[in-house]
């Protein structure tokens, strides 16, 4: 059974289409990388998943159940966890409450978040020491860092990344992404939604690549023809 | 000196009144970014509860102003604004608007226009002497009540799980919603603690005017509304803050300002408050806005 299968779907803001007509999919325990200029569609195709944009048409399944009308704290609920692009970490909550906010979406009651906190910090030893700090005095890097540790702490059964990697320091991209191997290794299913190509394309197992709403590639293993449709992509077809 | 202390205890009392009324219209502006122009009418429904409830014992009257303005408000809450979630802040306004001449509207036509008197809590009526000061009881018990009911709401608030995904609610919403956290939950609990603040509120005031009228509602949500706006709308305790700053504000403008111009203290205030804001429009205290695009 696929983790994730979008089919057909469309999404407008107003007359403006953002999405025409996308299909993909995720097998359960592979990564998945999507890619794309600015404007591409990928966020928005992320907060479809999620269940915070409502599609024109379409569908999207979790584990082969169509979230059509499913709310958004109930799609998180069923252990789709977002680690949406800016972060968007509570700042005027510590660390710990932020971590602790994780509990409302696990599958298990909520029993079983300590013990997930605790790996957590394991993975990101920098949280520990700030537990009980101010969330929004963590820096960029940090506060990252949190975003991650927080979707991870709601025990997902897939993990949506969006752009993990932007304005972060090279020392951080590389954690980052060093992370994202870990849970790979692990077997958690993740889409990864990136503008930078060389590293998610390492990373994938497969690739998908958006162009003004549109995929225009997918493939697995074929670094050249995602970055040509990339440069496209970005450039434009007279290139 | 005594009577700086005095007025400065009256400044106080006023100050928790405008507290508690700015944080019930706080508590639903930062989760749900609306202006509940109804939330004066859970105020006044407070203030007729307790004219009904005048001859039961003082804790069953606070359980009647309680409850009255908390269904109320739990009601309007499904009924009104949950079926027009997520539509545009004109709508949600205008929706509020109308709820509250509709309420305001059967108020008038259950009790009629003039005022309804009642002579309730007769033990919080006169005075008191404090370290050599003449104290009115109501106001000790204002400041007292209402500081307790800061500290209560702030605790659950900061230290229960529950608090916290209203706090995360009210910073941003949609994440909060992302990570799992209940809408229905935190907006009901939210308009629930909203029409607690007014129950209170509205008990307080009765035993202050004695009287219950339709129009019950307007003063408070109108000063509510500029000292949540002083405070930084979307702030909890700027609020509060704001709520406090505009009661010492109002009390200091009566007692100092020529006697042929104090009637119009009020103006004065909101005069102030209008050159406050132009020089500081986001308020004391400035809130985390919740970004829209997750």
């Amino acid at each position: 059974m696929r983790a994730l299968e979008v089919e057909g779907l469309c999404v407008s803001y107003g007359p403006v289409p953002a999405l025409r007509d996308v299909s993909l999919h995720v097998e359960q325990g592979e990564l998945v990388g999507l890619l794309g200029p600015n404007g591409a569609g990928k966020s928005t195709l992320v907060n479809a998943v999620c269940g915070v944009v409502k599609p024109s048409a379409g569908t999207v399944a979790i584990a082969g159940a169509a979230m059509a009308g499913v709310s958004c704290e109930r799609i998180a609920r069923l252990g789709v966890s977002l680690v949406p692009e800016g972060r968007h970490i509570f700042g005027s909550l510590t660390v710990r409450d932020n971590l602790r906010l994780g509990a409302a979406a696990r599958r298990d009651g909520g029993a079983g978040t300590d013990a997930a906190i605790e790996r957590v910090i394991e993975r990101f030893p920098v949280l520990g020491r700030k537990l009980d700090g101010g969330a929004g005095r963590l820096s960029g890097g940090e506060q990252q860092q949190l975003a991650i540790a927080r979707a991870l702490v709601t025990d997902p059964f897939l993990l949506l990344l969006d752009e993990p990697s932007l304005g972060l320091a090279p020392l951080i991209v590389d954690l980052v992404f060093e992370v994202l191997a870990e849970l790979r290794a692990e077997g958690l299913t993740v889409l990864l939604v990136e503008q930078h190509a060389t590293r998610t394309l390492a990373a994938a197992d497969r690739s998908y690549v958006l162009r003004s709403g549109n995929v225009v590639y997918e493939g697995a293993g074929d670094e050249h023809g995602a970055k040509e449709q990339l440069m496209i992509a970005s450039l434009g077809e007279d290139l | 000196m005594s009577s700086v202390l005095e007025n400065l205890i009256s400044g106080i009392t006023s100050g928790s009144l405008y507290a508690l009324y700015a944080l019930g219209i706080a508590v639903i502006f930062g989760i749900m970014r609306l202006v509940n122009f109804a939330h004066g009418e859970l105020i006044m429904s407070g203030t007729y509860a307790v004219f009904l409830a005048a001859g039961l014992p003082v804790p069953l009257q606070i359980a009647v102003a309680l409850a009255a303005p908390l269904v109320l408000a739990l009601g309007m809450e499904r009924v009104a604004f949950r079926p027009i979630r997520g539509a545009s802040p004109g709508t949600l306004l205008v929706t509020s608007f109308a709820l509250s001449f509709l309420l305001q509207s059967l108020a008038t036509l259950i009790f009629g226009t003039l005022p309804k008197a009642a002579n309730i809590a007769p033990a919080l009526q006169g005075s008191v002497g404090l370290l050599g000061l003449t104290v009115a009881r109501l106001d000790l018990v204002t400041i007292a009540v209402t500081l307790a009911l800061l500290g209560g709401v702030g605790a659950f608030l900061s230290r229960t799980r529950f608090g916290a995904q209203m706090r995360a609610s009210a910073e941003d919403f949609t994440m909060a919603r992302l990570l799992g956290v209940k809408a229905d939950r935190v907006i009901a609990a939210a308009f629930a603690i909203s029409g607690m603040l007014a129950g209170i509120a509205g008990f307080l005031l009765m035993a202050q005017t004695g009287t219950a009228t339709p129009t019950d509602g307007l003063y408070p949500l109108l000063f509510g509304l500029v000292a949540t706006v002083v405070g930084g709308l979307g702030s909890l305790w700027g609020a509060v803050l704001g709520g406090y700053l505009v009661g010492l504000l109002s009390t200091l403008l009566q007692v100092t300002l020529p006697d042929s111009i104090r009637p119009y203290h009020d103006a004065f205030v909101f005069g102030a408050i209008f050159f406050f804001l132009v020089f500081r429009p986001s308020g004391l205290v400035v809130p985390r806005i919740a970004r829209t695009r997750v």
